[in-house]
């Protein structure tokens, strides 16, 4: 389980590699919500989403003999970019397993930072051929189910706490939980009273669902925000969860959409669906906040091809 | 079009770092972002002017200027000539202090534009194009009393504008140019002064497009040049004339204009959405393309990314590959 002390020497070993992103006063979404609403950009991080802290964190781990041998990775969608990313600049191979149908956009992205691609035909495809990497001794990251990564991505809580002192809310949203793992030790090894709120999308509730049984509950992602879809959370995300969080709010796809139209037409970003759900719980969430408190939604990422957004809007009307 | 002998004394940083203070709780201090596209002529920035509400740097001019006036004198309203950007500001402004606002707009205006005016609970007078134009002459307009916010002459607003350059310093003290979309000159004759003030070396731009760019043809001429006018989807900037007294100012302070194609200014709103997740207006994504001609030549430049207010079926097709 991750401590504060393991966010706070991530950002240092990070720091070099990775962008500080703007924490944004949003006048618009403030009066919106009736609260003072602060957007955390992620979107403008490189690669277009926040895995880079986590990749960046992990892969410096390797000793010489590991990067000589370079990375296995599997993923659909951010973590892909971030674990490319990162080969990139550190000069370590990375060899990256994606489903056959993920996005174009995705898919390019990843090449052009000069990973190497392996498709498979399903999810469950990609876990297997990533266990047989195992098998044969071969490296393989993990996309959120890893310490390293959890404490990568808690940098951006540290920021927060720096950016936005009078913070009293956090909403973020939930995949496997390596963000919101890393997030809530930050915040709350700093100042325990800010409540933390999770977001998922309907058909991405993997967390949702595990905090209800009390166990890891394996689902079939089917929602729209692809980068929510992880088939279970991890074990120490359930904990840290349980622990931390004041509730997950999920949100249907529709109302993930309406609110990316709304930051792409009142603030001018482009945020996926993974992040804009954000938002769409904050909307739902309005009477817990009010006008004195201060509440950062965490904009996860920003790579959804136009093509998709204009079809997430026809959709979805 | 004369200017009836106005001018305009050089702003001072005070003005300036007033503005700051009465602006601070009203307007947004943006983010000033690297432009995500490798191999490119010099280290570009982008200051992200369209993420301010109403999607436009214009809220700051309005903003101050509406703060310098009291109360009491507020009582009567506001009113400005615009269909666009400082339109949506200073009804904006005004909803917020609980002022009566009227626009007065070109009949022609897009009723899209009208619409996002009325919902900030303007009132709108339309007029035939000539008369409108002529107010930002006269500064008048019959049977309007209220205070008049001229959309760039005017000291309050540049000196709200100058404010993006403070922000720029401080965060970017290296800064070796700034590039800054010219349509009356508010923008960059109020950035360009504090600039001068504070960093005489730096090297300053203004950007227009081709379609109408009368301060590259003043520069070239010496003087006041009237152009041709041709209506694109670039409609934030594009005049045919560079009001004689912003052109005093202009010719002192800046060091000259890049102009863009049309297609130079789709390609990066293109690109800020596509690199960025940004939504950039033309006259927003201009300096971007002139920086990309490498016409700032080397170093770090600075374009101030003025606003995002472009129709989205005009960006849907720029980002389909066409122009609209």
């Amino acid at each position: 389980m991750i401590r504060l002390e393991d966010v706070q020497e991530a950002r240092l070993k990070i720091g070099p590699f990775v962008s500080r992103t703007p924490t944004f006063t949003s006048r618009t979404l403030s009066e919106q919500l009736g609260t003072h609403a602060y957007l955390k950009l992620e979107m403008f991080q490189k690669t277009g989403s926040f895995k880079p802290r986590g990749a960046f964190n992990r892969m410096l781990r390797l000793t010489d003999a590991d990067k000589r041998q370079g990375v296995v990775a599997w993923s659909g969608g951010n973590f892909a970019q971030g674990v490319a990313y990162a080969g990139q600049q550190l000069v370590i191979r990375t060899h990256i397993i994606m489903p056959e149908y993920t996005p174009k956009n995705y898919l390019e992205a990843t090449q052009g930072y000069g990973a190497e691609i392996e498709l498979v035909p399903s999810a469950q495809a990609m876990l297997d051929e990533a266990e047989e990497y195992r098998r044969r001794g071969r490296i393989v990251l993990h996309p959120f189910d890893d310490p390293f990564m959890m404490a990568g991505n808690g940098t951006i809580g540290l920021e927060l706490m720096e950016e936005v002192p009078q913070l009293t809310d956090v909403i973020v949203s939930i995949g496997g939980g390596g963000l919101m793992s890393g997030i809530a030790t930050a915040i709350k090894g700093l100042k325990p009273a800010v409540r933390i709120w999770g977001v998922e999308t309907e058909g991405a509730d993997a967390m949702a669902q595990s905090l209800q049984a009390q166990r890891i509950v394996h689902i079939t992602p089917t929602s729209i925000a692809r980068t929510l879809g992880a088939p279970y959370v991890a074990q120490d995300a359930l904990t840290l969860a349980q622990r931390y969080l004041e509730g997950v709010t999920v949100v249907p796809d529709r109302e993930a959409v309406k609110a990316l139209q709304v930051i792409l037409e009142r603030v001018k970003i482009l945020a996926e669906p993974a992040a804009s759900c954000t938002l769409a719980a904050a909307e739902r969430l309005r009477d817990h906040f009010g006008r004195d408190r201060h509440v950062v939604l965490v904009l996860c990422g920003g790579n959804i091809s136009v093509d998709d957004v204009c079809s997430f809007v026809r959709d979805h009307p | 079009m004369g200017s009836q002998g106005l001018s305009h004394a050089p702003l001072l940083l005070d003005d300036v770092y007033g503005a700051r203070e009465r602006i601070a709780g009203t307007v947004s201090r943006t983010p000033l972002l690297r432009f995500n596209v490798d191999e490119t002529p010099a280290r570009i920035f982008l200051k992200l002017e369209n993420l301010q509400p109403i999607g436009s740097f214009k809220l700051r001019g309005a903003t101050n200027a509406m703060a310098l006036v009291d109360r009491r004198d507020l009582a009567n309203g506001v009113w400005t000539a615009s269909a666009g950007n400082m339109a949506q500001a200073l009804a904006w402004v005004a909803r917020r202090l609980n002022v009566p606002c009227t626009v007065v707009v070109p009949d022609h205006a897009p009723a899209v534009k009208l619409e996002a005016i009325r919902r900030l609970g303007a009132g709108i007078t339309p007029v035939p194009f000539a008369q409108w134009v002529e107010i930002f002459r006269t500064r008048t307009f019959a049977g309007l009393s209220g205070l008049f916010v001229h959309p760039f002459s005017d000291r309050a607003v540049m000196a709200g504008n100058g404010t993006i350059a403070l922000e720029i310093l401080e965060e970017l003290p290296d800064v070796d140019a700034v590039v800054i979309p010219y349509g009356g000159g508010g923008l960059a004759c109020g950035i360009a002064s504090v600039l001068r003030g504070l960093k005489p070396s730096i090297r300053i731009y203004a950007a227009e497009v081709e379609t109408a760019a009368p301060l590259a043809a003043s520069l070239a001429a010496g003087r006041p040049t009237e152009v041709r006018y041709t209506p694109s989807f670039v409609d934030g900037i594009g005049a045919p004339v560079v009001f004689p007294e912003m052109w005093e100012l202009a010719c002192q302070l800046l060091d000259g204009s890049i102009v863009v194609s049309l297609r130079d200014v789709a390609e990066a709103i293109r690109l800020l959405v596509e690199r960025n997740r940004i939504v950039a207006e033309g006259a927003g994504a201009a300096p971007v393309g002139a920086a990309l001609t490498g016409s700032t030549e080397g170093g770090t430049v600075v374009c101030i990314v003025s606003g995002g207010n472009i129709d989205p079926d005009k960006l849907a097709k720029i980002l389909g590959g066409h122009l609209p």
